[in-house]
């Protein structure tokens, strides 16, 4: 409470005055009577009264003072914090993200909680306020409209279903933003665990109520599964887990690995307080798969307790060698098992009999083609659109590699020396790997079918053919190259992603990883897509034909599952506690309190009739 | 002005009624009213026996002829009635409109003219403090004129002290008879004592309690000082509606223990207002009260 006037406080010392008043009292009237003998008593009654006695009697006295207060209370204009008295629009933004799905003490979800305290309010919703109802996790959307019907939209809460979709609050904030716009300052409630990015560029034109939802939870998650063939023999899959334990306490249990559902491996393991752990399995999977692995600790979420992934058939690797002297390049692949390689001219290349799988190197070839597969080029370079070659420079040196790239894992370049490159542009999609301080020497980038890595320096004019970062870069390019195949060919999606099919004479059939079915929609690119990949789990897409591809669907999400509450939360605009009382502005009511000092005088004035005619 | 008391309409109606006592008093001369003294009226009172130098004419011839023995017939003495009023002239009795001396004045004089009218011994005398002026004892209606000018020239003084002056008058005044007391009793020693010492006298008491319509049903309102016209002293007092029912409590208890006091001692108690007309209160009242006949 502020008040505008608060100069008014000194008419306080009024109130001792009238205290005063009252007791001194006012010339009273003399009225001569014959005797006082019969008003003795009543005058001994009054005698005997002592001040305070006669003070705590007077309710005129009291009235008084409560008007004068009231009076003061009334011109010092003080300010309320209040509900405003027009009906509000309130737009609550409901988080249904992963970590929502996260079970408290007491048994319940978060998302559950959230709902209640929803509901609660929906119940308490003034008549004329409308609420809209906004659910996110990675997308937003509007569950329910602006409304006022409180059955309609307890139902529609109660449909609200939890996924296991990260949480990202841009999308929503935005799409509150558009309706602040258009139905003029809505109050906008946040009910989430705070577990979310922060919007890039959001702000909001109102504050933002946020209610903090759950506790922080003890979690052991899944963060990462990567799968890739053994470098010793194709047919073996090596399998890393990262296994995160975002507790103060530690985790043991077992982990387990299952190929289509058939158990293949399990291992104990523990994970110390705030440690990650990184688990490596082995397996012969020559034929691919499903591998999912799961382990079997009871934590706070389920749903970052198993990831799944896909592994497509091991296939040979064949490289074609097109140029002269390719000598130092056989030499090479010699050294890596597995790998068949084939040397042949410029002029013998046709295009014909390479298979998409495969990787031909240009060594030094005046004007190389693009094979319908992966390409290194070597000293030259293809003719493609943003790809332009520039002057040749004399004696470029090794300046910067990207060692996260890779193409250049395990590699230091610190030893290559070269006569001479040529400079070039790259598309705009291209990452350089290597470069020197005039130029880049080596970038890599996806083109049509497969991979292209532009290497701007013959290899023969360098000592790059003697150093062992030559044959490990060339097989680190088909490793990458590998990679970008087996994510197209193996569906590996992160939850709340889509999952696309190409286009095909009938709908195909998606089995979700409940069980239920539901038809993919046909986009307007004629392609097949199924975007509500809220779960993780195994989707399994049934073609008209009778194939079954199936798409593994992962959280792998840190912020979601390490299950804190955010207490600020990194929202736009102004964020302010949400208040039962709702959205409060400053109201002067001191019209209310001269009523009421108008209601005192009347009291007062009535008391003091009754007392003398009564 | 005489006339201010009682016209002459008012006059011929009193001159009809006589003043009735409850008692057998003792006067000094032969009236219209039996006496304790036994003597020739013919209300028979007792027998005794003859004694040497009785009058013979009050032998009972009968008794002798049956029982042979001589008795004399006693008969009561019929004297004259002796009717004291006394009138309080304190200056409580200054109050009201009219004041309540002037009342009582005029009710003083109607009852003074009906003694004076059938010839009783008639003694006013004005109290306050102590006894003031007084009249009388005269009887006949000659007096009259006196009478009223001795009513008029009564003027309020002192305080009011109820014992000295009825303890006064009872020592000054052997000859009993009715004592009439008109007067507002307001005494801070109390009326008992007071009255105790005419009763102890042999003293018919009425006491003519007069109050203005003020005191019996007071209209004051708020904050008022009351102030006491006979002592002067003040008290600052918040007039109230359970203030005045109070109060109303209180002379309802003031009049009825003067009440019991008096009648519970053989005499009669008459409340009035100085609302009530005079010659209601004397035609009416007394005569259906039995004082007045």
């Amino acid at each position: 409470m502020s008040f505008l006037n608060p100069w008014a406080f000194l008419l306080l010392a009024a109130v001792p005055a009238l205290v005063l008043l009252y007791f001194l009292k006012l010339k009273r009237p003399t009225v001569r009577v014959p005797s006082t003998l019969l008003w003795q008593k009543m005058i001994e009654d009054q005698r005997v009264n002592s001040p305070f006695q006669r003070l705590r009697r007077s309710l005129l006295l009291l009235l008084q003072l409560l008007a004068l207060l009231a009076a003061i209370a009334a011109l010092t204009r003080p300010l309320l914090r209040a509900r405003p008295t027009v009906g509000e629009s309130l737009i609550a933004i409901l988080d249904t993200s992963a970590s929502m799905s996260a079970v408290e003490e007491n048994g319940r979800t978060r998302l559950e909680l959230a709902k209640a305290a929803l509901a609660k309010l929906v119940d308490r919703l003034p008549a004329g306020d409308e609420l809209m109802l906004i659910a996110f996790n990675s997308r937003a959307r509007v569950a329910c409209e602006f409304s006022s019907n409180k059955r309609a939209l307890r139902e529609i809460l109660a449909t609200v279903e939890p996924t296991d979709c990260p949480s990202e609050i841009e999308p929503a904030l935005l799409l509150a933003r558009s309706i602040c716009s258009a139905r003029g300052r809505p109050r906008v409630l946040l009910f989430s665990d705070g577990a979310f990015t922060a919007p890039k560029a959001c702000d909001m034109p109102v504050e933002i109520e946020y209610q903090p939802i759950g506790t922080p939870r003890p979690n052991l998650a899944i963060t990462g599964l990567n799968l890739r063939r053994s470098l010793k023999a194709r047919d073996r899959t090596e399998m890393f887990v990262a296994v995160e334990n975002f507790s103060d306490k530690p985790f043991a249990g077992n982990m387990n690995v299952q190929l289509d559902g058939v158990p293949l491996d399990s291992k104990y393991f523990s994970v110390a307080a705030g440690e990650t752990l990184s688990q490596i399995f082995e397996a012969a999977l020559p034929g691919g798969g499903v591998i999912s692995i799961e382990y079997d600790v009871a934590d706070a979420l389920r749903c970052d307790n198993r990831a799944w992934r896909i592994i497509s058939p091991a296939v040979g690797r064949r490289v074609v060698l097109v140029g002269d002297n390719t000598f130092f390049l056989e030499r090479a692949f010699q050294a890596a098992p597995g790998i068949a390689c084939a040397a042949i001219s410029a002029q013998e290349y046709s295009g014909k009999n390479i298979e998409g799988s495969a990787t031909v190197i240009w060594n030094a070839v005046a004007h190389p083609a693009v094979a319908p597969c992966n390409n290194i080029y070597l000293g030259c370079f293809p003719e493609i659109e943003g790809l332009k070659t520039g002057p040749a420079v004399g004696g470029p040196a090794v300046m910067d590699w990207d060692t996260t790239h890779p193409v250049n894992r395990f590699l230091d370049f610190d030893n290559l020396v070269i006569a001479s490159a040529r400079s070039f542009e790259l598309p705009g999609q291209a990452a350089v790997v290597m470069r020197s301080s005039q130029a880049p020497l080596a970038a890599v980038f996806e083109h049509g079918a497969g991979g292209i890595c532009v290497v701007g320096f013959d290899p023969l004019k360098s000592n790059w053919p003697l150093l062992v970062s030559f044959p490990l870069f060339l097989n680190n390019c088909l490793d990458h190259f590998d990679d970008l195949q087996r994510r197209k060919t193996e569906a590996n999606i992160a939850v709340g992603g889509a999952i696309t099919m190409p286009a095909s004479a009938a709908a195909p059939v998606l089995e979700l990883p409940d069980g239920r079915r539901q038809a993919m929609r046909r986009t307007a690119a004629g392609d097949y897509s199924f975007a509500d990949v809220s779960r993780c789990g195994l989707y399994q897409v049934r073609s008209a034909d009778g194939a079954v591809r199936p798409v593994a669907a992962n959280l792998f999400d840190r912020q979601e599952s390490r299950l804190d509450i955010v207490e600020n939360p990194p929202v736009g605009g102004k964020q302010v506690k949400l208040s039962a009382a709702g959205k409060q502005v400053d109201r002067e009511f001191w019209k209310s309190i001269a009523i009421f000092f108008a209601a005192l005088l009347l009291v007062e004035w009535i008391v003091y009739h009754r007392r003398l005619f009564a | 002005m005489p006339q201010e008391f009682l016209d002459q309409n008012m006059r011929k109606r009193l001159e009809q009624l006589a003043l009735i006592s409850r008692k057998v008093t003792t006067g000094r001369l032969k009236g219209e009213r039996r006496s304790r003294r036994h003597g020739t009226s013919t209300d028979f009172a007792d027998f005794r026996n003859y004694v040497a130098g009785d009058d013979l004419r009050f032998l009972d011839w009968k008794i002798f002829g049956r029982l042979e023995k001589l008795f004399i017939k006693i008969f009561l003495e019929e004297e004259d009635l002796h009717v004291n009023i006394l009138i309080d002239t304190s200056p409580s009795m200054e109050f009201g409109e009219p004041s309540k001396l002037l009342y009582a004045k005029r009710v003083a004089a109607a009852i003074g003219y009906v003694c004076l009218a059938k010839m009783d011994s008639l003694t006013v005398q004005a109290f306050a403090s102590g006894l003031g002026p007084a009249f009388g004892p005269k009887r006949g209606k000659a007096n009259t004129a006196r009478y009223f000018s001795f009513l008029e020239g009564l003027q309020t003084s002192g305080r009011t002290g109820l014992l000295d002056s009825f303890k006064t008058f009872a020592r000054a005044h052997r000859s009993r008879g009715m004592a009439i007391v008109i007067s507002d009793f307001y005494d801070f020693d109390g009326y008992e004592e007071a009255l105790r010492q005419l009763i102890a006298g042999d003293f018919e008491v009425l006491a003519v309690h007069v109050l203005s319509p003020e005191e019996l049903k007071p209209t004051h309102q708020g904050d008022i000082r009351l102030v006491d016209c006979e002592f002067n002293v003040a008290a600052d007092i918040s007039m109230s509606a359970g203030m005045l029912d109070a109060y109303a409590r209180t002379v309802n208890a003031f009049c009825s223990g003067l009440k019991n006091y008096i009648v519970g001692r053989g005499g009669c108690y008459l409340l009035t207002s100085t609302a009530v007309p005079v010659d209601r209160l004397v035609l009416d009242v007394l005569r259906r009260r039995g004082i007045l006949r």
